[in-house]
């Protein structure tokens, strides 16, 4: 059994009377430990894919499964637990709380979780370390991204769901927090998954995942991943 | 493009955008509304006030002008005064000051004094003329039905309808009872009880202020209405007046005065000469009367006093009776016992003596019969003797037969022996002697004849031999015979000896029966004697126990005489006293009725002199006119202040919901513009949207203001006034710069808004905006209590901070909450620590249990005051001190307004502790009093501003006052007194003082009510006192007013609530919508519902702590304000807020931020993280 499991899931939304079938039997496996991309167009449901993935999101149909564990099934609260506990989320536009330093960001995540790691050290993992007190206004893109990351990596989280990560930064800073992804999946084993549109990044990727309209198109496994630094796009 | 197509797409989206956004629309309206309607309801309250007033005046038709003569009005005065050019209307009133009781009990004042009515007439069919429509100019301050119906028949009434005034036993229904001040109205008025049928009010008495009268304490308690049939008095008390055109001022305005003042000083001039010849004529009848009644009271009086003392005299009798009957019956049955004990001692020596008289009857008795018996034994002695004598005479009559015998046998013997021998010698003579012989010697017998004869024959034949031979045998026969007959006589002898000594025998028998008869005479004698004796000693004992008897019977009877006499003696006891005061009282009522009448002619008689008309203005003869045109002025004033609050916080919110809105909608501002859109075709929408939203919501504040902020005023004040319902008017004056202000600041800001963001590109203006930078508080500066702060603490601190404007009107509002609540709850204490202080607290002002008023006014110096003794004799009353109260007014140096104040003189200064705290109102030391000055109440000293060392001047009589030192200023919440020692009294007044007041403390405090009642009725039992009142009555009836305030503190706290949710709520929604990435990051980051709100709720909690502690400051503020409203002269309100209603204020706002936060915990769970950090794709 694969660590992650989607069995014809199905997510449709209603507006008005038009259901718009999000996620249309989508089916899946993704090993632990490995670095999975998931590409397509815009629209193409891999967003919807990623946030039932992180128990954010339910499904209308199909089962979804977590080391074996039925996440489509799960109560609110388990899911909250799920979420606080299993997965770590890194958003396009970083999500920072504005109100907070990088390190009280990080903290925001370490406070309520069993094992974490301390944020000052997984600041100075992710670059940080002279910028612990900086508010996200006072950092770069980049620099806000990588907090992201550390405030997802930070609850030593057994998946990382990170939905473009590098959608608004530029080439050089993109290659950065990729290999940031990257370097974490290999060291410590965390299953990553990215969204991407940008298709050249599958030399990264063990396993790419290309969706279309809502439905998996193709599951191309990558047997010799490039390391990112050596990727053009 | 078509400019017009363009214009009916951005109403198209204009239309949409406030269907989408519904709920923000509403809550601009909301807001707009609520600050609109503070606005301008506040404002609105002293016009409305007046207007209602003025409405009130016109209704009822009230006078402009009014007279009143301490001499009375005639139908000449009201005829001259009625020809004056510009009078309008004219009428005569009647009315009669007296004292009032319902269903027979007294009632009293507030004060605890006897409550005083002023009863006026009432034209019946006047008021049913008005009912049906008509308008009769002069029927004038007309009465307004407030419960019940007019009167139908003349012993009907109307009562008073003020809450404070009017006595709460004053029920449809009861029956009053009018009485003079110690004299009955039997003169001015035909009846004397009436049922009381409606409730009124009357212009005359705007305020609850009764003004005052000439009974009782002299402060008017209440009034009722009569039938006007049922006044006496030919003479008016008042007279009415209206003035041509008056009606056409407004009775507030300076144009009303000036048209009504020249007026009143024209009827004021020609006073004099209307009043002149009415003295004169009142003179000439009063002095008439007072003469004759003078005689008539001295007559009545002396027969009254006669009989009371006799009646008094019966009473002693039956006391003493009661009293000593029981020890005096005890005597009385003791002496009877002793009678009967001497009675039966001297029955029993006479019994003794009776007894022994007759021992000795039986001694005599004995002896009688022993006599009896000795003569029984010689009972035959008799016979015995009468025998024996007969046996004797027979013995003897045989001796003496025997003897005869022998004598003659002797002589025989002889003669014949002398015969024979003669017969020897002799014989022929010898025969005839011896016949002589035996003739001669008278023997007598057979024998002798025989010898005759035969010697005869003898003699005759015979010779002496013969003879002798004869005689020889014969002698010898006669010898053998003597001898014979001498033993038969010898026998005989013997016989007659013994029959000698038998009767001898039988004859000392008979003398000892003699003897012994005698000596029963003697025996019977002495029995008789004995007998009678002892017959005399029986009836005496007989007799002697006779008369003990009917001595102890008399004694008997006399004691049970006595016995019932006791028993009914005993029975009357207990109430022979009272009944025997009740009758005195009776008596002495009546004779205090003729001599109060009487006084009062007299009075009146010598007031004459200084008759006056007093000409009055609407300021003058309508009783808290002037008083509430003032309030109403306050009430402005506030009325500026205190909605401001809530209207710029409520535009403040209004701002920034626009503005909050326009950020919202950065991005299609941006699309709009690109599309080529103007600025002022983009605007428009948002200028539109707020415009609608504020313009709405200012237009239905502004009503509801209008309506609900006076009407609030109007009931809360209807304490105070009485009058009919509030004039609500819809003033655009007021809402007009409302709602523009409203508007045009809503609008204007939107347009900012708009207009800055629109300055930048459209490409910037589709991206999302910036995150706004991090703010380091100032808290972060003092690490040691940061660092110890968690993270979410910290975000929330900088949250708090960030956004000043969301911070000012988060506060405000929470600050407008609680300084209501506070306010509220602070009016709430003031009202009701006034009763604390002046009731209930350990050290409260007012320490006597009960307040008795004395049927008259004493001075102690001239003799003791029955009634106060009477009062301190009651085991149930602890203590009591004597003291005169009355009524004055007073004022300063200066001639400030006067104030009504009492003059409280105790009889004893250093008694008063016990009755009255007076403490210092500053350092709360208790203060003595003394003769250096008086001691005054605080509200008096502040509102006459006399402070320590100033004097008070105390009015007398009109332009006559008397100055008194204020030595003290002491702590008091209800009414003003003026308190000083007699000394000082009769120093400043030349006289003693007339005590009329007893303050009394029970003997136990915590009295039952049944026993309060039977002590008060016991109380006014006693002539000389007619009034007791109860402290806690008393405040009973304070508390009933305080308790029609409650409901004020509701509304209040209400408002508050409005307030703190409106505010706190949409900035709540406000500060989720600008924060829902950030809530949905969290979401996303696995906090739970419960932790996702605490994150916001945080900042709530910081923003109400905050508020609210500004909120209690502000409170204190607002507190003072409202107080110095709603004040009333006689009452001083204690500024402290208590520590409970700082706590209830505190925590009422912060129920009401959580509330909000509760409401806002179910919209936070609703928030979808997809949704929200759906990024911009």
């Amino acid at each position: 059994m694969s660590f992650i499991e989607f069995d014809n899931v199905y997510r449709r939304y209603q507006t008005g009377e038009i259901i718009i079938p999000a996620v249309d039997g989508v089916s899946f496996s993704i090993e632990k430990g490995e670095f999975c991309l998931i590409v397509g167009t815009s629209g193409a449901g891999k967003s919807t894919v990623l946030n039932i993935l992180g128990g954010m999101d339910s499904c209308d149909d199909g089962k979804v499964r977590v080391a074996g564990r039925p996440i489509t099934e799960l109560s609110k609260s388990e899911l909250v637990d799920y979420r606080r506990h299993e997965v770590g989320f890194i958003f396009q536009f970083y999500n920072l709380v504005p109100n907070l330093t990088a390190l009280e960001n990080v903290e925001l995540a370490t406070q309520m979780c069993k094992k974490p790691v301390k944020p000052e050290e997984i600041l100075a993992r992710v670059g940080l370390k002279e910028r612990l007190d900086n508010f996200p206004s006072q950092l770069s893109g980049g620099e806000q991204q990588r907090v992201s990351i550390a405030r997802a990596l930070a609850k030593n989280p057994k998946i990382l769901l990170c939905d473009e990560p590098t959608g608004a930064l530029d080439y050089r800073t993109s290659k950065q927090i990729l290999s940031l992804l990257h370097r974490q999946c290999r060291e410590t084993g965390t299953t990553v998954v990215v969204i991407t549109h940008n298709q050249a990044l599958a030399a990264m990727a063990d396993r790419i995942i290309t969706m279309r309209s809502g439905r998996v198109v193709q599951i191309a496994v990558n047997d010799r991943p490039v390391p990112v630094e050596k990727l053009e796009w | 493009m078509n400019k017009k197509k363009i214009n009916t797409i951005l109403i198209t989206d204009a239309r949409r955008t406030i269907e989408r956004s519904f709920s923000r629309f509403i809550s601009i309206i909301s807001i707009v509304a609520l600050g609109v309607s503070f606005f301008a309801g506040m404002n609105a309250i002293a016009p409305n006030m007046y207007d209602t007033v003025s409405k009130y005046v016109q209704d009822s038709n009230a006078m402009d002008i009014q007279i009143i003569s301490t001499a009375g009005l005639t139908e000449n005065d009201l005829s001259v005064i009625g020809s004056v050019t510009g009078v309008e209307s004219i009428t005569g009133e009647k009315f009669v000051d007296g004292v009032v009781k319902v269903n027979g009990e007294p009632v009293n004042d507030i004060d605890g004094s006897e409550m005083t009515v002023r009863a006026y007439s009432l034209d019946i069919n006047k008021v049913y003329a008005a009912a049906n429509g008509a308008d009769d100019p002069y029927y004038m301050n007309r009465p307004q039905l407030v419960d019940g119906s007019w009167p139908t028949s003349s012993n009907q009434c109307l009562v008073d309808a003020s809450t404070l005034s009017t006595p709460d036993e004053f029920k449809i229904g009861s029956v009053i009872t009018l009485e003079g001040d110690g004299t009955d109205l039997s003169s001015s008025l035909q009846g004397k009880d009436y049922t009381i049928v409606g409730i009124i009010r009357t212009p005359l008495y705007i305020s609850y202020d009764r003004g005052n009268t000439t009974v009782g304490t002299g402060k008017l308690g209440t009034f009722v209405y009569l039938p006007s049939e049922n006044f006496l008095s030919e003479y008016f008390s008042a007279i009415s007046i209206k003035i041509a055109g008056s009606e056409n001022y407004d009775t507030f305005s300076e144009e009303y005065q000036s048209f009504i003042i020249p007026y009143r000083d024209y009827i004021e001039q020609i006073s004099a000469e209307l009043l002149a010849p009415r003295i004169a004529s009142l003179k000439a009848e009063y002095t008439d009367l007072v003469v004759k009644s003078e005689i008539e009271y001295a007559e009545a009086k002396a027969d009254i006093e006669q009989q009371l003392a006799n009646a008094q005299e019966q009473v002693k009798q039956i006391l003493d009776m009661a009293e000593n009957g029981d020890k005096m019956l005890l005597e009385y049955k003791q002496q009877y016992n002793e009678k009967a004990v001497e009675a039966k001692n001297a029955l029993d020596s006479g019994k003794t003596e009776h007894s022994a008289q007759y021992a000795l009857w039986e001694n005599k008795r004995a002896e009688y019969n022993e006599a009896k018996t000795t003569i029984e034994k010689y009972a035959n002695a008799d016979v015995s003797l009468a025998t024996a004598k007969t046996e004797y005479n027979t013995a003897k009559l045989q001796v003496d037969s025997m003897l005869t015998t022998v004598e003659y046998l002797e002589d025989l013997v002889v003669t014949t022996r002398s015969a024979m021998e003669q017969f020897d010698a002799t014989q022929d003579d010898t025969v005839g002697q011896l016949i002589s012989r035996f003739e001669q010697s008278g023997l007598v017998g057979q024998e002798v004849d025989n010898i005759i004869s035969s010697v005869k024959s003898l003699m005759a034949t015979g010779t002496a031999e013969e003879m002798i031979a004869y005689m020889e045998p014969q002698l010898q026969s006669f010898e053998a015979k003597l001898s014979a007959s001498k033993q038969e006589l010898s026998a005989a002898r013997t016989t007659l000896a013994e029959k000698k000594a038998e009767l001898d025998k039988a004859e000392e028998l008979v003398g000892k029966l003699q003897q012994a008869q005698a000596k029963l005479e003697q025996a019977q004698t002495q029995l008789q004697e004995a007998e009678n004796e002892l017959t005399a000693a029986g009836y005496d004992i007989q007799l002697g126990e006779l008369e003990v008897l009917s001595q102890l019977s008399d004694m008997k009877n006399q004691i049970n005489t006595f016995e019932t006499n006791l028993i009914i003696a005993k029975d009357k006891a207990p109430t022979a006293e009272a009944d025997f005061e009740q009758a005195k009282a009776q008596a002495n009522e009546e004779l205090e009725n003729a001599r109060n009448q009487l006084d009062a002619a007299k009075d009146f008689l010598l007031g004459l002199d200084n008759a006056k008309w007093y000409v009055n203005d609407r300021n003058g003869c309508l009783l808290g006119f002037e008083e509430y045109a003032q309030t109403a002025n306050r009430t402005a004033a506030i009325a500026i202040l205190f909605p401001w609050l809530f209207f710029v916080v409520a535009a403040l919110m209004c701002l920034n919901t626009m503005a909050r809105m326009i950020e919202e909608e950065r991005t299609r501002l941006g699309t709009f513009k690109a599309l080529g859109f103007t600025d002022t075709e983009i605007i428009a929408k948002y200028l539109v949207y707020a415009g609608l939203a504020s313009t709405i919501g200012s237009v239905a504040g502004s009503f509801m203001g209008f309506a609900l902020f006076p009407t609030l005023a109007h009931t809360a004040f209807g304490i105070l006034y009485d009058l009919p319902e509030m004039v609500i008017k819809y003033r655009f004056s007021f809402a007009l710069p409302a709602i523009i202000i409203s508007v045009a600041s809503t609008v204007g800001v939107t347009y900012y808004t708009c207009y800055n963001n629109l300055k930048v590109v459209p490409s910037t203006l589709m991206r999302p905006k910036a995150p706004k930078g991090g703010k380091r508080v100032l808290l972060e500066k003092i690490p040691q209590i940061w660092t110890k702060l968690n993270f979410t603490w910290k975000v929330t601190f900088r949250n708090v901070f960030r956004n000043l404007k969301r911070f000012l009107m988060a506060t405000g509002g929470v600050l407008g909450c609680t300084a209501l609540l506070l306010a509220a709850f602070g009016l709430n204490d003031s009202i009701h620590q006034i009763m604390d202080r002046q009731f209930t607290d350990e050290d409260k002002i007012w320490r006597y249990d009960m307040q008795i008023v004395l049927n008259g006014s004493y001075d102690t110096t001239v003799a003791p005051c029955e009634g106060y003794e009477f009062i301190k004799s009651q085991a149930s009353i602890g203590t009591a001190m004597l003291e005169y109260m009355e009524v004055f007014e007073a004022t300063n140096e200066k001639g400030k307004k006067p104030m009504e104040v009492y003059m409280l003189v105790p009889e004893d200064a250093s008694a008063v502790s016990s009755y009255i705290s007076l403490n210092d109102a500053k350092t709360g030391k208790p203060i003595p009093i003394n003769s250096t000055g008086a001691v005054i109440t605080d509200k008096l000293a502040k509102e006459l501003d006399i402070s320590l060392g100033d004097s008070i001047d105390i009015i007398i009589n009109e332009g006559y006052s008397v100055k008194v030192p204020v030595a003290g200023i002491a702590e008091n919440y209800c009414f003003h007194y003026v308190y000083m020692t007699k000394d000082l009294y009769k120093a400043v007044f030349g006289i003693n003082p007339l005590y009329n007041y007893v303050s009394a403390n029970l003997a136990i405090p915590d009295m039952e009510q049944e026993q309060k009642a039977l002590l008060a009725k016991n109380l006014m039992s006693e002539y000389g006192i007619s009034a007791v009142a109860f402290t806690n009555q008393i405040q009973d009836s304070f508390q009933n007013i305080m308790n029609s305030i409650n409901y004020i503190v509701i509304i209040l706290i209400v408002c508050a609530g409005l307030l703190a949710f409106i505010v706190l709520y949409n900035l709540s929604v406000i500060n989720i919508t600008e924060r829902l990435r950030e809530i949905a990051t969290i979401k996303v980051l696995g906090f739970d519902d419960m932790e996702v709100s605490s994150y916001i709720f945080r900042e709530n909690v910081i923003l109400t702590v905050i508020g609210t502690l500004e909120g209690l400051i502000f409170g204190v503020i607002v507190h003072r304000l409202v107080l110095a409203v709603a004040e009333v002269d006689i009452i001083t309100f204690v500024r402290d807020i208590s520590f409970m209603s700082f706590l209830y204020s505190v925590v009422l706002s912060f129920a009401f931020s959580m509330t909000v936060n509760i409401v806002l915990h179910y919209k936070l769970k609703k928030i979808d993280m997809v949704e929200s950090l759906k990024s911009i794709e």
